[in-house]
């Protein structure tokens, strides 16, 4: 018997080793749904999208007065007001 | 039926994907069983084999069969496993309670303890060389599938398996079967 005679017996025997029971379903399914996305609430997207919006249209004013006024202060003062 | 599941599991049907775990389970705990001989961590890695293919769902294709995508997956895994299991120098194992000679010997070796033997004796080697034996010679896989689970070249699979098996007969002869290896290679 050679050295690989004598590993691919001992081998051939083991392949019939069948592991313990094992039913990992539960476990896996949680761990899944850990990493699945979750849906957006629809309340707090909207309220994101308003957000964003009125950002988006101080900071447009923001530009804009800058533009036409050459002066930051001038401009900042003019936005909040434009804001308000 | 899986590739329905897989697509169910894709929409976000959660007992879809229950189903394929299900299902493969016991085969992915096979597979597992030789990459680990303790039970915490068997399930352990069961899991983590499912959970890394919930993650890769999307590059299924289709093309291949399922449970070989599967077992790519674990294979993967349990190398991982061994890896890190390298590191943590505490956990060898020793192989002097294995009696080697007298398993090899007995006409038809007990299936649990010619594994646990093997997984004994294969401990001593790099997680590479172990990674290509147990998947030639405990999976009986061809090496064109070891190429496949592994994701190495043929010629690389060839080159590991050579290398493998100097060491792993190098180990058998530490380890008092010396006497039962005959025809031995010259000495280089």
């Amino acid at each position: 018997m050679n050295d690989r005679e004598l590993f691919a017996k001992l081998a051939s025997a083991a392949r019939w080793d069948s592991p313990p029971d094992v039913n990992v379903t539960f476990q896996v399914i949680r761990r899944v749904a850990a990493i699945r996305p979750r849906a957006v609430d629809p309340i707090l997207g909207y309220f994101t999208v308003a957000a964003c919006a009125a950002a988006g249209v101080v900071i447009i004013l923001a530009v804009q007065s800058w533009l036409r006024m050459q002066d930051p202060l001038l401009a900042l003062a003019n936005t909040i007001n434009t804001v308000m | 039926m899986d590739l329905a599941d897989v697509q169910g599991s894709l929409r976000g049907d959660g007992q879809a994907f229950a189903r394929i775990v299900e299902r493969h389970q016991p085969r992915i705990a096979a597979r597992m069983w030789r990459f680990t001989r303790d039970h915490y961590h068997l399930e352990e890695l069961v899991q983590e084999v499912f959970v890394e293919a919930y993650v890769n769902l999307r590059n299924f294709k289709g093309a291949g069969a399922f449970p070989h995508w599967l077992a790519a997956i674990a294979t993967r895994v349990g190398y991982r496993f061994w890896k890190r299991q390298k590191r943590q120098a505490s956990r060898t194992i020793n192989l002097q309670d294995w009696d080697l000679p007298a398993l090899a010997r007995q006409e038809r070796p007990d299936p649990r303890q010619a594994g646990e033997a093997i997984h004994a004796l294969l401990g001593q080697l790099p997680p590479r060389d172990r990674l290509v034996l147990t998947l030639m010679y405990l999976e009986d896989l061809p090496l064109a599938k070891v190429a496949e689970q592994t994701g190495w070249s043929l010629t690389m699979v060839k080159v590991q398996a050579h290398r493998a098996r100097k060491k792993l007969r190098a180990l058998l002869e530490k380890n008092g079967l010396a006497d039962l290896l005959e025809d031995r290679e010259p000495p280089s």
